[in-house]
């Protein structure tokens, strides 16, 4: 059975004013069945755009340069429109980061959800059923709350109607956009429970965007850690956050806020800035901050596969 | 809702109060008054004398607002100084005409507005884009009253098909019709445009927000998006500005209906203005000010029952 | 409103020129705009007859070489009266638009960084002003004071102020709201060198862009209004009054119509065109989304 999600060698990249932007580079991943990726990594490192080019709604200057993304096996990018948007809301859903503009200010919550929720199939948005999901993700009131507009609903609130609509429609794989970073630390922790407790219940695949940690450890199974648009490691969570492999990822560990330098009294931080993405340079695209780097890192590092489902893309690691 | 819609009505009551007290005091503020005003500069001041009583300009000038307020509020908006006709009954003798022409006027420009709005968005940025674009530019700028008299010379003195004068004959509507087919053109050339452009601008501003975003992810068909999702939040502002723009449309039919010599408030008050007829020239602005008000806060109201956020802004 | 005020930087000069050559409508714009200007500061020396010198034997001649574009009704020649036209078109609208948008930005910034009384006192006065389509106010108005053309430029600068005022008010709340004027408040500056160092160069831009768009507005005003005798007084050479004056003359001579409008519609089409364009070039949020 082929999984429900599986991104082969995508390359995506922005046209800006002198030249290209290379966003997402050669990224291949893949999603089983209840399991949770986690994909992880700074601002800019491309997350966003993977996640846009999974179902395949890029904004305008974006360009898929090469690849597949195989939603059970068939390339969503291949299809003729009709087809990707029969996709949508059916065999993926997304939840995005933003739950302040994600919905339509003046259409009542209930009106939205049937409309999305009903897009394919109107059989599944029937209000009892609307209100039981919402009851679900714990929104107080539920019958009520489809009369309600958005502005009226916090945005932990409107976050929890985003993902009780992505649940609606039943889809092979969910991905999630990023779901906390634009809300406060309470209702972050909310989410994130509410996102642990519906793993339970929700048989298909999960995809995490994100750039915080203690989501990925809380949440995850599998991560995925991105640096420049590659795929700099992968693997469990558990390998990954105990015996990182790559300089970025161990560096990035370091950096947890817990830890405190207790002589100094600061916090660590990884020297450098992300490369320019409209000119990279030709070998490892982490080397100008890496502290042990070696000559040969001038060279496009290989990708060495340690086990199964755990990758390092770098000269340093050998099997 | 009803706490905002009571909000709104007393605004424009306040605003309609502040305008009428501006207008009846006006006339005091330049040497002279309303009673050698309205006489000219030979009548005697006999003459002059006893129209200001009959005026009540010998009232303090309160008393006279106060009086001008209760007259307005039966119905009374002050006579005419020559025919001695009331006001009210000359005004609404001709606002018919008006109404219809400007009415008709943003019909036609709303039509060819929305449609060519819409065409400029599916053809985006294409040729044909561009010239819509020039084009819709361009008949803003030309002043109605030009087009009026260009479309007069050409369609009815040269080539003769409709008529250049008047608004057609009492109760034949083909006729009423006929006369109207110009004025309403001319009313309307440059909302076509401003109404094209705005469409436009309003429903590519829409498409690219977020929660249209999140209707593609479900799967919605674009045509679902437009007219279920995007139509109502564009048409909000659309709704503001006409009602403003009928503020605009009303100021081209004053000066349309003069080229036309076609009855209406246009005619009215130019006459009464060469006459130094202030009591009509007043009224009329009395008139014309309510009705406007009652246009743009029937607008607002109608926008907050379509958004609802609006009800709960605070007027800062 | 306030989005846009955070958005305005005036790129450099250099900038702006360069930005309005490559925009075809912007450069249309400007040349026919200059033209105008040109034509008149300079029509006392360009014009080739003097523009009220009657001479009714040669009344409503064509368009010949001794008249380029030929007579009116009193034999003057319409070539001169449209240059003189320009002179005072150009001039009453620059003028009044002038002095409508200096008492509007007084009056905007007394009123966005004033006591809040003031400001509703003000902004009472700005909506009514707003209420009546303006038209009717400058009616009134000239119906108290008589026709002219001081009247006219009283008018105009009545109409106009409002929208002023509520732009420089606005922009003035959203700014004075900013963090660096509140550190200069905290630092005790006072109100003045505020307005005048802080406010005063940011609200500016925007209120250019609303006056360079007004003028147009303005000039079909002022020849309307001169269309109806309610203007600028004959012998004086409005564009609107050659326009009644063809009008009536139809019969007679009917290229005196159409040579008015000509120079009528393409200084409000060239106005509007370099308004536009410095509209999208100083605001390039919505250069994107622009039509042409």
């Amino acid at each position: 059975m082929s999984a429900p999600l599986s991104v082969e060698n995508l390359s995506v990249v922005y046209r800006v004013a002198g030249g290209s932007l290379q966003a997402v580079r050669d990224v291949s991943l893949s999603v089983q069945r209840g399991e949770v990726l986690g994909i992880m990594g700074e601002s800019g490192c491309g997350k966003s755009t993977l996640a846009a080019a999974m179902i395949n709604l890029l904004p305008a200057g974006a360009q898929i340069r090469q690849g597949a993304v195989r939603l059970n096996g068939a390339d969503l990018l291949q299809l003729p429109p009709a087809a990707q948007r029969a996709l949508r809301g059916r065999s993926v859903a997304m939840v995005f980061q933003d739950p302040m503009t994600a919905f339509n200010p003046v259409l009542t919550i209930g009106r939205q959800l049937a409309d999305f929720v009903g897009a394919h199939d109107p059989a599944r948005a029937t209000p009892d059923r609307l209100a039981a999901m919402l009851a679900r993700v714990g929104i107080p009131d539920a019958a009520r709350c489809l009369g309600r507009y958005p502005h009226e609903l916090s945005g932990g609130m409107r976050q929890r109607v985003a993902i009780a609509a992505a649940l609606l429609t039943q889809p092979d794989v969910l991905i999630a956009d990023e779901p906390t970073t634009a809300l406060d630390v309470t209702m972050e922790a909310q989410i994130i429970h509410l996102l642990r407790d519906l793993r339970t219940s929700f048989d298909g695949a999960i995809v995490i965007v994100t750039h915080h940690l203690g989501v990925i450890a809380e949440l995850c199974d599998r991560v995925a850690v991105m640096y420049a648009g590659e795929v700099v490691e992968e693997g469990t969570v558990d390998a990954i956050f105990h015996d990182p492999q790559h300089p970025y990822t161990r560096a990035l560990l370091a950096c947890d806020p817990a830890v405190v330098y207790p002589s100094s009294g600061r916090l660590p931080t990884i020297a450098g800035r992300i490369p320019d993405l409209t000119a990279l340079p030709p070998g490892c695209a982490f080397l100008p901050r890496c502290t042990v780097a070696l000559p040969v890192c001038h060279q496009p590092p290989p990708r060495v596969r340690l086990t199964e489902g755990r990758s390092v893309l770098c000269h340093r690691v050998q099997i | 809702m009803l706490a905002y819609a009571i909000r709104r009505l007393g605004l424009s009551l306040l605003i309609l109060i502040v305008v009428m007290t501006v207008m009846y005091t006006m006339v005091f503020l330049v040497p002279g008054d309303p009673a050698s005003l309205a006489l000219g500069p030979r009548a005697t001041p006999e003459l002059k004398e006893a129209l200001r009583e009959r005026m009540g300009l010998d009232q303090p000038i309160l008393t006279q607002i106060l009086y001008f307020f209760g007259n307005v509020l039966q119905g009374d908006l002050g006579t005419d100084v020559w025919s001695k006709r009331p006001v009210l009954e000359q005004i609404l003798e001709v606002f018919p005409n008006t109404l219809i022409l400007g009415l008709v006027a943003l019909g036609w420009a709303l039509f060819l507005g929305i449609l060519l709005g819409c065409a400029a968005v599916i053809w985006r940025d294409t040729l044909a884009d561009r010239l819509l674009g020039v084009l819709s530019v361009s008949v803003i700028s030309i002043p109605s009253f030009v087009v009026a008299i260009y479309a007069l010379i050409i369609f009815a003195v040269w080539l003769n098909w409709l008529p250049a004068i008047g608004a057609g004959e009492k109760g034949d509507i083909a006729s009423q019709a006929r006369a109207l087919i110009l004025p309403a053109f001319a009313v309307g050339i440059g909302w076509v445009g401003y109404l094209a452009r705005l469409i436009r601008a309003s429903m590519l501003e829409v498409m690219e927000a977020p929660h249209i975003r999140t209707a593609r992810a479900f799967g919605m068909s674009e045509r679902n998006i437009v007219f279920r999702h995007a139509l109502r939040v564009a048409i909000v502002p659309t709704i503001s500005i006409l009602a403003v723009g009928f503020g605009s449309i009303l100021s081209s039919a004053v000066f349309v209906e003069s080229v036309f010599s076609r009855p209406g408030i246009g005619t009215l008050i130019t006459a009464a203005v060469e006459k130094r007829n202030y009591p009509v020239v007043m009224g009329t602005v009395v008139f014309m000010t309510a009705f406007y008000l009652a246009v743009i806060t029937a607008a607002d109201l109608l926008i907050a029952r379509l958004d609802p956020r609006v009800r709960d802004v605070l007027r800062g | 409103m306030s989005s846009a005020a955070e958005d305005i930087t005036l790129p450099a000069r250099r900038g702006i020129g360069r930005a309005l050559l490559g925009d075809p409508m912007g450069l249309a714009g400007l040349v026919l705009v200059v033209s105008f200007l040109v034509m008149a500061l300079l029509a006392p020396w360009i014009s080739p007859y003097d523009p009220i010198a009657l001479n009714v034997k040669g009344k409503f001649q064509p368009p010949s070489a001794a008249h380029w574009v030929g007579t009116d009704h009193l034999g003057r020649d319409l070539l001169s009266r449209i240059i003189w036209g320009a002179r005072l078109a150009l001039g009453i609208s620059i003028t009044s638009v002038g002095i409508a948008g200096a008492i509007g930005l007084v009056l905007g910034l007394v009123a966005g960084y004033g006591p809040r009384w003031l400001d509703s006192a003000l902004v009472l006065i700005f909506d009514s002003m707003s209420s009546l389509p303006m038209i009717f106010f400058a009616l009134a108005v000239i119906t108290v004071l008589g026709p002219g053309t001081t009247t006219l430029i009283l008018v105009i600068v009545l109409v106009s102020f409002p929208s002023y005022a509520r732009l420089i008010r606005t922009q003035t709340l959203s700014l004075s709201g900013a963090d660096y004027i509140l550190a200069e408040r905290a630092m005790g500056a006072g109100p003045v060198r505020i307005i005048f160092r802080h406010l005063l160069p940011n609200v500016v831009g925007p209120l250019v862009i609303l006056i360079c768009m007004d003028v147009p507005v303005v000039i079909m005003l002022e020849a309307g209004l001169s269309y109806l005798n309610l203007g600028v007084k004959p012998p004086s050479p409005s564009w609107g009054n050659i326009l009644a004056e063809g009008y009536n003359a139809l019969r007679q001579a009917p290229h005196i119509v159409i040579v008015a409008g000509v120079p009528l519609v393409l200084a409000t089409l060239g106005f509007t065109f370099l308004g536009e364009s410095l509209r999208d070039v100083l605001d390039p949020r919505g250069a994107g989304r622009r039509w042409t």
